[in-house]
């Protein structure tokens, strides 16, 4: 079995630089390309947009080969698989044609909703979060609006070169970690196999000749395999009744910075009075690279809050005790991330006052 | 009949006086001068490299109060505290010259009647000169200065008009006077020291910062070897100084002096140049500048919106080194001598101390009348909108606003 998960994190890892180079070439060809055209980026050439299609094509490789020598995965996965490829086709089409966001949002429901009704995630966590008094039909339709907002979340956390890929190592480094002390043989395959899949990704990710970004198309299907793995996690250590408390914990832990940061920036775009994808610089990446502008500190900044959160929920008795202490923690956070985004906006009124000539 | 008895006024956030150097405490001892004969004042000093045999109890008819602090720095925080609380057993108005201490005033406001002006300096919070927890702190005290003053001070229109778009306010435009300098005729001895007096000169005194364009301006005048620059300044303060000092030194024309802290030897340079380079960017009305223009020096200055302002947009001006030399090679010695009368003409009507201090007396007095801030929006904006239909003045709902314009 370690000869298993040895080969398939490897052969993830060594698939990605024989498809990456690939890819580009491909990419190039076809215009698949970020190119810098408006000043929120900061990239001065176009970068190819094949991270995604690339992780998946390395996955599919990697899980077929399982399944032929293993037989690995139950049946419930194929709602996995094709709910992630789904969302990878909408997001590479989205890449190259600029597709309305909510047939976007519609796409993402229909996977949340496969993915439940194949009964791959389920409601039996509720009860947990002292919700088990909800009616059933509104159980199952948060669970896919939940769904739908953290892939979102995720999709909208892919600022700057490497966050969200350091964000899902981290991910499945945990779900990877849990599934190998509780003997849960087929979701350890598939973290392993993604973990191998984003080291490589990230190799490209910063370098600065060979640059791949993961694309709509990666961040959504990633996201999304993201979300339903700890969900099914934390169902399965319910059920276990080992740990869950800290489980369940910690694997929300590792979610909660993408859908804060995601909320916070749709609370503050309708305020304002646009719409919440209104494109602007108020992500929490943004308000860091303007502190600090190095992406690579920016990254260790951001990840260094979700581990901060994570070491929260491996000490925290209750889910009470996490509420409240994460809570004040990502007050604090919103109060300084506020006087940095009021910062910005004084900055420019003081730029347009410096031009203004009274006299 | 029994004298009226004087109100006390204690200023607060200088180094002390007697005034050595800086705008604050020449205002300090200037406020003092003008206005003892109204006020019981008190300013409070740094005990910082003043020793105690030397820590005078009255200066001019002030009291002085030493608090063992530095007045800069990080110290300014503790310093201007604790000269607050000190101030609030005795006194019925504070006067602050910068924002340090304005984390108490909402204290200060709920707890006591004591009437505050603050000044707000020159958008400190964005000077380079801080690190980024400074930055983060200022930031947060100029709105806790502005809003929990009686008053507040900016001094320059255009800061003016940024507190008013970002706070709602009106802050009071209150400059610095000038007159303090003095006209000297260089004695034999001052030609010996300072040869290139014998010829005409352009000057810039400031410290030495990006911000300031010194890098700028010494580029441009290094390639006219028949324009002498002299320029004083601390250039050992920064690694920025250090390599400009090696590098230009080397130009016979360009003369790079290190900081003069009297007033008769920086007057002696200053006010016998030809031409005055002002080269700040930042911080609203800058005192050297005003103090160039009493002196009736010609001014080039960098063409940001608070130099404008203060030279009443009739100075030349520059935006980058081409501009700079344009103005140099163009402008003809007529117009150089016109516009150093047009800035003495200004300096005469604006930045006289006895103006300054007037104006500072002025609010003094408003505090003790007045009992909230004044809104830049007219209170015709706040009515409903059908009511003032009604009575056909639908007009006045909306008003250009000065900073508008």
């Amino acid at each position: 079995m370690e000869f298993n998960y040895i080969l398939t994190f490897s052969l993830s890892l060594i698939l990605m630089f024989f498809i990456v180079p690939f890819m580009r070439q491909i990419a190039k060809r076809f215009k698949l390309v970020d190119q810098p055209d408006n000043i929120r980026k900061k990239h001065g050439k176009a970068i190819p947009l094949v991270g995604g299609i690339s992780i998946m094509i390395v996955l599919l490789l990697v899980f077929f080969l399982q399944i032929f020598l293993f037989d690995q995965f139950s049946k419930n996965y194929i709602s996995l698989l094709f709910g992630s490829l789904i969302l990878l086709v909408t997001g590479v089409i989205d890449d190259k044609i600029e597709i309305h966001p909510y047939y976007k949002l519609i796409v993402q429901f229909i996977c949340a909703y496969t993915i439940v009704a194949s009964g791959f995630i389920g409601i039996s966590f509720y009860n947990a979060l002292g919700l088990g008094f909800l009616p059933v039909s509104i159980q199952y339709a948060l669970l896919v609006l939940f769904v739908v907002g953290a892939i979102n979340a995720y999709n909208l956390m892919d600022g700057i070169d490497g966050l969200v890929g350091n964000l899902f190592l981290i991910n499945f480094t945990i779900t990877a970690m849990i599934s190998f002390i509780f003997d849960i043989n087929s979701i350890l395959i598939v973290s392993l196999g993604v973990l191998g899949a984003i080291l490589g990704f990230l190799k490209y990710n910063f370098s600065k000749k060979k640059k791949i970004f993961l694309g709509d198309g990666g961040t959504l299907f990633l996201g999304f395999i993201t979300v339903v793995i700890n969900i099914n996690l934390i169902e399965q250590s319910l059920i276990a009744n080992t740990n869950s408390l800290t489980i369940f914990l910690g694997l929300t832990a590792v979610m909660i910075l993408p859908i804060y940061d995601a909320l916070r920036v749709f609370y503050r775009r309708i305020r304002k009075g646009n719409s919440p994808f209104f494109p602007d610089r108020t992500h929490i990446h943004h308000v860091f690279l303007d502190i600090v502008p190095s992406v690579k500190k920016v990254n260790v900044m951001i990840i260094t809050i979700v581990l901060m959160i994570l070491g929260v929920a491996t000490l925290c008795s209750s889910i009470f005790q996490f509420v409240l202490i994460t809570s004040i923690l990502l007050f604090l956070l919103q109060l300084f991330i506020n006087m940095n985004l009021a910062i910005e906006e004084d900055k420019q009124i003081i730029q347009m006052i410096e031009q203004k000539f009274l006299y | 009949m029994k004298d009226t008895i004087k109100k006390k006024l204690a200023i607060i956030g200088t180094v002390g006086l007697p005034a050595n150097y800086g705008g604050f405490e020449t205002l300090a001892e200037r406020l003092v001068e003008n206005l003892a004969s109204q006020y019981d004042m008190t300013v409070y000093c740094t005990t910082h490299n003043v020793p105690k045999e030397k820590r005078i109890k009255k200066y001019k008819r002030a009291s002085l109060k030493y608090i063992p602090f530095k007045a800069n720095g990080a110290q300014s925080i503790p310093y201007d505290t604790l000269s607050i609380l000190h101030a609030l057993f005795f006194a019925d108005v504070l006067l602050i010259l910068g924002v340090s201490g304005a984390w108490i005033l909402p204290f200060v406001k709920l707890f006591t009647n004591k009437k505050i002006i603050i000044s707000i300096d020159g958008i400190e919070w964005k000077r380079n000169k801080w690190s980024l927890p400074a930055k983060w702190y200022l930031w947060w005290a100029e709105k806790i200065a502005v809003k929990y003053s009686h008053f507040d001070i900016s001094d320059n229109e255009s800061i003016q008009d940024y507190t008013a778009m970002k706070y709602g306010s009106l802050s009071n435009v209150i400059e610095y006077g000038a007159d303090h300098t003095l006209e000297v005729e260089p004695t034999q001895k001052d030609i010996e020291k300072y040869p290139f007096l014998t010829r005409p000169y352009a000057f810039k005194v400031c410290r030495i910062e990006p911000e300031n364009h010194v890098h700028l301006i010494l580029e441009v005048f290094a390639r006219y070897p028949n324009k002498p620059f002299v320029m004083v300044g601390n250039w050992k303060n920064s690694q920025y100084g250090e390599k400009l000092k090696i590098e230009y030194n080397q130009y016979e024309h360009i003369h790079l002096l290190d900081p003069i802290y009297d007033q008769r030897g920086l007057d002696l340079l200053r006010g016998n140049a030809s031409l005055y380079v002002h080269g700040h960017s930042a911080g609203g009305t800058n005192p050297s500048l005003v103090e160039a223009m009493y002196l009736g020096l010609p001014i080039v200055s960098y063409g940001v919106s608070y130099n404008r302002t203060t030279t009443e947009g009739k100075a030349k001006y520059f935006k980058n080194a081409k501009e700079l030399e344009q103005v140099l090679t163009s402008t003809d010695s007529t117009d150089w001598f016109e516009i150093g009368k047009t800035m003495k003409n200004i300096a005469m009507r604006r930045y006289i101390w006895s103006v300054i201090a007037d104006k500072y007396n002025h609010l003094i007095m408003q505090t003790f009348e007045v009992g909230y801030k004044s809104s830049v929006r007219p209170i015709t904006t706040y009515l409903d909108y059908g009511d003032l239909k009604n009575v056909q003045a639908a007009h006045l709902a909306n008003q250009n606003l000065f900073f508008e314009n």
